[in-house]
Parts: structure tokens; sequence; C-alpha cells
């Protein structure tokens, strides 16, 4: 089981970035919340 | 929400040996993912509880779309950001699909739809994209590219409706559709006004 953790959380780590920077990419993300940005997402 | 969003980056960041701004990437993706999934299925839930299923489905699209581009107002908090998103899609959904329950309903909504359209067309016109001091809108470019977007999806839209409207003379519950679209696309014109107010 701890053999498949890391790269799981690798997977996610990806997904997450990929994401965050679709949403980073757009004015505001999809709803009202809006969690601040990273600076290595900003103007991009 | 937030809470949990940080523990699950704080797990994948500290396993995976990041820093604080991978670590702040992923949160901030966590997040989205974790937003966009939970809405959707409370929504989809709401839609096939109350029979809207169609409308539920237009009216978070519609919005979602034209906020990528747009922007809006903000909640103070993750949670109440959940709860005010799912109330409202909910809400402009269950209205959308009973309102042809009403007398002449047929002539309201074809009168109603693309009043709301324009006048959502005019808002966005005068203030997209509006930005939000967790998310400064600094760059020229940034605001040129993001109005530009803000027009196609209007235009995208615009078709929509027209299509739904002229779908409606033979298929009456495309008259629903339409006036969720209008009335989705109004009610995000309308946040932009508070965001701006604010």
């Amino acid at each position: 089981m701890k053999k498949y953790l890391k790269p799981f959380l690798a997977v996610t780590a990806m997904v997450c970035s990929f994401v965050a920077t679709t949403m980073a990419s757009s004015a505001c993300l999809l709803w009202y919340y809006q969690p601040e940005e990273p600076k290595s997402l900003q103007d991009r | 929400m937030e809470k949990i969003v940080g523990k699950l980056a704080d797990t994948i960041a500290a396993n995976l040996k990041y820093d604080d701004e991978r670590r702040a990437v992923i949160r901030y993706g966590l997040y989205a993912i974790l937003q966009i999934i939970i809405t959707a299925v409370v929504i989809l839930l709401v839609g096939i509880f109350t029979h809207s299923l169609l409308e539920c489905i237009i009216v978070y699209i519609s919005v979602a779309l034209l906020r990528k581009s747009t922007g809006g107002a903000h909640a103070k908090t993750s949670n109440g950001c959940l709860i005010i998103s799912i109330i409202a899609v909910s809400a402009l959904s269950i209205i959308s699909r009973y309102f042809t329950l009403l007398q002449y309903s047929s002539i309201i909504c074809l009168i109603l739809s693309p009043a709301f359209f324009m006048i959502s067309c005019f808002i966005i016109y005068k203030l997209a994209p509006v930005g939000h001091e967790n998310k400064p809108l600094d760059s020229p470019n940034k605001i040129k590219r993001l109005r530009k977007q803000s027009f196609i999806t209007l235009v995208v839209y615009a078709l929509l409706l027209t299509a739904l409207l002229i779908l409606s003379i033979f298929y009456e519950r495309a008259l629903n559709l339409a006036f969720s679209l209008g009335v989705s696309t109004l009610w995000q014109s309308l946040t932009l006004v508070k965001a701006v107010n604010e």
C-alpha cells in the first residue's frame, strides 16, 4: 500500500497544479470565494 | 473546507518534499477541484429531486463559464461561498423550471429572456473584468484578453438563446431553458455590480 502512496500523491499534485494554473489564467475561481493566488501563478 | 484542503496540501507537500510555493499551488488547485465537485454534485442532486436537471446544468455551466472571464463578487469564507453558490444556482433553476405555471408565461419569457440578456451585455461591457484583492488584475494585456473572452462567451450565449427561443415553438421545455440562460447571465452580471461597489 505504502508503495503506491508516493506515485498517487505525485499524480494528485500534478492534477492540482494543472487546475491551479487553469484557474489562475482566468479572472477568478468559478464561484464566490477567492483564495489568495500563489505568487508563481500570478499574471499568466 | 479550507482547513481540510490545507491539511491535504500539507500531506502531499511533505511527502513529496515540496517547498512553500509549490505547496500553495497544490492548495489552490485542490481547493478549486473540491469546490467544483461538491457544488456540481449538490446542484445535480437538487436538479434530480426538483425535476429541473436541465435548468440546473444550464445555470451552473453558463454562470461558471462567464465568471471565468468576467470575475465577480466574492464571499468572505469558503463555506459561505459554497452555500451561496448552491442556493443561488438551485433557486434560479427552480424558478426557470416552474415559472411556466404562471399565466402568460410564454409571452413573459419571450420578452424577459432577451431583455435580461441585453442588460447583462451592457453591465459586462461597462464593468468586466473585475479583480479581487487576492487576485488583482494589473496587466493591461490580461484585462484585454479577459474582456475579449467575455464577449466571445456572450456571443455564444446569444446564439444559444436565439436557438432555444426558436426551438420553443416546437418544444415547450426549450422556453424554460432559454429563461434559465437569461436569468443566469443577468445574475452573473449583477455580481459584477456588487463587486465593483465593494
